[in-house]
């Protein structure tokens, strides 16, 4: 009688490639996962399919050429990546932005807020099977991008924040655009509210995935959304305001139940927080220049050019080789829609950084990825890396 | 200036002027394949970076991309006829745009979206290759960072009609 | 400050580590720098985050820069955050191009892991006991250290390191992509 040897059947690892090509991980993220069954063992992201070198070709660059690069970093809400970096550079400098242009800057980075919450809540909605949000999102983001077009002519990369100040100033009627824009956003959301709330698949595929404790999200580096989810009550709007945002009156959600799910509800609170600052910016919109005037650091008036021969030598000369900084060090930290975005420039006395490097919020939000992972099923991978809301423009840098 | 889209009926006469019998039909294979394949050109989503926003928003309901016969965007390169790189492609990243691209069927185009795809763009630097057509070959450039959903758009319809006027090879 | 002592995080450090500090300052954003040495530094980040009067438990980034032609040397900074009461530290170790390592705290904290990998990798500095000493970011076949000054730019050295990936991309497949580059031949004559 034949006799065969019994295999082993207890114990299978199966391991699976999400690869860098795949429509439910958000840009090229490469996961590699490993199964037992339907049920997660281990999971290790693969990053660096996006890397841009960003720091490295800072270095090559002055102070005014490098604002353009930033905007790729985060592509979804570009206003914000300048931001950062326009706060650090005048830190560094020692100079400031007049009140108008303050204002302005708040509207613009909460319209970033908005038009970054709606991808994130476009994408996470359809990796779960809901298509028709992702429709819809797009169908107001095209509004803000409206909006963003009116302004400076490009939709996504605007630039329009430099240091000292803004580019340009606001055309007429954009405050009323924006208004009618705000009158029917809060009638979208309990759209957007109806169409998941109450649908018990998306509950079920959302609801207690991806606990995240307290201790860990501090461990990890965790911030922004993901982290006020678990009960971490950090906005560096409120902790460390920048750029006028104490004069403003807003709420900061934070709930401690640290699921998906929770995570979710924070998002959809902070949109409808942003849109109350914009409606308080509108009100309190003074009259006034857009931009500073500095004798070294900041450019000539356009208009002044015309008038005299040093003027026009002095603004070829600051936009092709730029200004002298001054040495030393500064770090600069804004809340953007994912999290701590931070900028550290060193600078040596030169018209280059000599160092920058971008603290990106994306990249420690996913690196606790293998620690959460493991125990859910494969399915619901999918549920949490949309419910981290990275960026892998941000990550990869 | 471009003729006037061809009406139904003059699809039924030949080319040596004889007239056709109602209810038969006679043209040229190769038009009649290539008519059937340029409105409905399936592409694989090959978005890395900022272009592949722009390449959602054509997709979505204001820029509908589905009217010109892209009605899905296929993940698997199997079921696909074209790919449109759209984003900055760093070196990691190439052996993975090549392989998809060997795994498409033929007949398949390349689309280069965006200043990164065609020429490096904004970054010149050592992680950024200059241009995906070190690898691929691209049918059309499509400049702008990140170029609007109509540039796309007239870059499909430019494919469209490069496939109209090409031969039947693979047949 | 912290409220519970009314002092800042880093005359706190200075009272507990006394002499092993050896510079400290205040960078122009107004956050605390103290320079320790690299023998210090565990000692220091078991202080800073176990200590209740510091209890700085937020890593925010840890990063290098490259000094190595004026004083060559690179300086790896550290930088740690407390939420509840939103005090700052940030601490800078030297190390010399002879014997360029520092020991890993990601013992102490997780996200130190791929700040740590990324920093390895980039600058060629050893970080020692790494649990996972992977390239994060550069593909494989990468093995210079980019963010080094000595790595270039631009122009034709940069070309030449292209031209490698190229000519090893080109024999692998069978499609002969562009090797020219007009932008290039431009400038070279």
């Amino acid at each position: 009688m034949k006799t065969y040897a019994k295999k082993d059947v207890s114990r299978r690892v199966m391991t699976l490639n999400m690869g860098p090509q795949h429509p439910a991980t958000h840009g090229v993220l490469r996961i590699e996962l490993e199964l037992e069954g339907e049920t997660i063992v281990k999971a290790t992201p693969i990053i660096g399919y996006l890397h841009t070198g960003v720091e490295k070709h800072s270095e090559a660059k002055t102070y005014y050429q490098n604002i353009v690069m930033y905007d790729r970093l985060d592509y979804i809400a570009p206003a914000m990546n300048n931001m950062s970096y326009i706060g650090a550079v005048e830190r560094l400098l020692g100079i400031g932005a007049p009140p108008r242009a303050k204002v302005i800057r708040v509207i613009l980075l909460e319209l970033s807020r908005i038009k970054s919450h709606l991808v994130w809540l476009a994408t996470a909605a359809h990796d779960t099977g809901a298509m028709t949000v992702l429709l819809y999102c797009f169908r107001e983001r095209e509004a803000v991008m409206k909006l963003y077009e009116s302004l400076s002519g490009a939709r996504m990369m605007q630039s329009w924040i430099c240091p000292g100040g803004l580019r340009g100033d606001i055309p007429d009627g954009w405050t009323i655009m924006i208004k009618a824009f705000l009158d029917e956003f809060p009638a979208r959301i309990k759209e957007y509210r109806a169409l998941l709330e109450r649908n018990p698949i998306f509950l079920k595929r959302v609801k207690d995935i991806g606990y995240i404790s307290r201790e860990e999200a501090v461990a990890y580096g965790l911030s922004g959304p993901s982290a006020r989810a678990s009960g971490v009550n950090y906005d560096l709007r409120r902790n460390r305001p920048y750029g006028g945002y104490n004069d403003y009156d807003f709420e900061v959600p934070v709930l401690t139940d640290g699921c998906a799910y929770a995570r979710y509800r924070v998002r959809m609170e902070e949109m409808i927080q942003a849109r109350s600052i914009i409606l308080q910016a509108l009100v309190k919109l003074p009259n006034g220049p857009v931009r500073a005037e500095h004798p070294i650091f900041l450019a000539p008036p356009r208009e002044k050019i015309h008038e005299n021969m040093e003027t026009l030598i002095k603004h070829f000369k600051f936009f092709t080789s730029g200004f002298k900084a001054p040495a030393g060090e500064v770090y600069f930290a804004t809340e953007t829609g994912k999290g701590e975005l931070g900028f550290y420039i060193i600078s040596d006395g030169s018209e280059k950084p000599y160092r920058v490097k971008i603290r990106a919020p994306s990249f420690s939000n996913l690196s606790i990825l293998p620690r959460i992972a493991p125990g859910h099923m494969l399915s619901d991978i999918v549920a949490i890396i949309g419910s981290l809301d990275i960026v892998l423009g941000e990550i990869d840098r | 200036m471009r003729k006037a889209p061809r009406k139904p009926h003059e699809y039924l006469k030949t080319v040596g002027g004889i007239p056709s019998v109602p209810g038969v039909s006679t043209t040229k294979l190769d038009e009649t394949i290539n008519w059937l394949r340029k409105f409905s050109i399936w592409p694989v989503s090959m978005g890395l970076a900022c272009c592949a926003f722009e390449m959602m928003s054509a997709g979505a309901s204001r820029f509908d991309i589905a009217r010109f016969g892209s009605e899905v965007f296929r993940a698997s390169p199997r079921q696909a006829d074209l790919m449109i790189v759209a984003g900055r492609v760093s070196w990691k990243m190439m052996p993975v745009v090549r392989q998809i691209y060997d795994q498409m069927a033929e007949p398949k185009w390349v689309i280069a979206m965006g200043a990164c795809a065609s020429c490096g763009g904004v970054f010149n630097n050592y992680a950024i290759a200059p241009g995906v057509d070190r690898i691929l070959p691209v049918d059309i450039y499509v400049p702008g960072c990140p170029p609007r959903p109509e540039a796309l758009l007239q870059s499909l319809l430019l494919i469209q009609e490069k496939l109209h006027k090409s031969k039947v090879e693979y047949f | 400050m912290h409220q519970i002592l009314d002092k800042k995080p880093v005359d706190i450090l200075k009272i507990l580590m006394g002499d092993n500090i050896l510079d400290s300052y205040e960078s122009q954003d107004s956050v605390d720098v103290a320079v320790i040495d690299r023998q210090d530094l565990l000692y220091a980040v078991g202080l800073i985050r176990d200590n209740p009067a510091l209890d700085l438990r937020y890593l925010s980034f840890i990063t290098a820069i490259d000094h190595l032609e004026t004083e060559k040397m690179f300086h790896v900074v550290y930088e740690f955050a407390n939420l509840d009461y939103d005090s700052r530290l940030r601490i800078r170790i030297q190390i010399s191009e002879k014997e360029p390592w520092v020991p890993s705290i990601t013992s102490f904290y997780p996200s130190a892991n791929w700040h740590e990998r990324e920093m390895m990798e980039m600058f060629g500095i050893e970080v020692r006991e790494h649990p996972d000493p992977r390239k994060l970011l550069l593909p494989d076949w990468v093995s210079e250290h980019p963010l080094r000054k000595s790595f270039p730019h631009g122009g034709e050295e940069l070309w030449k390191f292209h031209q490698r990936t190229i000519e090893m991309f080109n024999e692998k497949s069978d499609y002969q992509g562009r090797t020219d580059d007009p932008w290039l031949e431009r400038f070279i004559e």
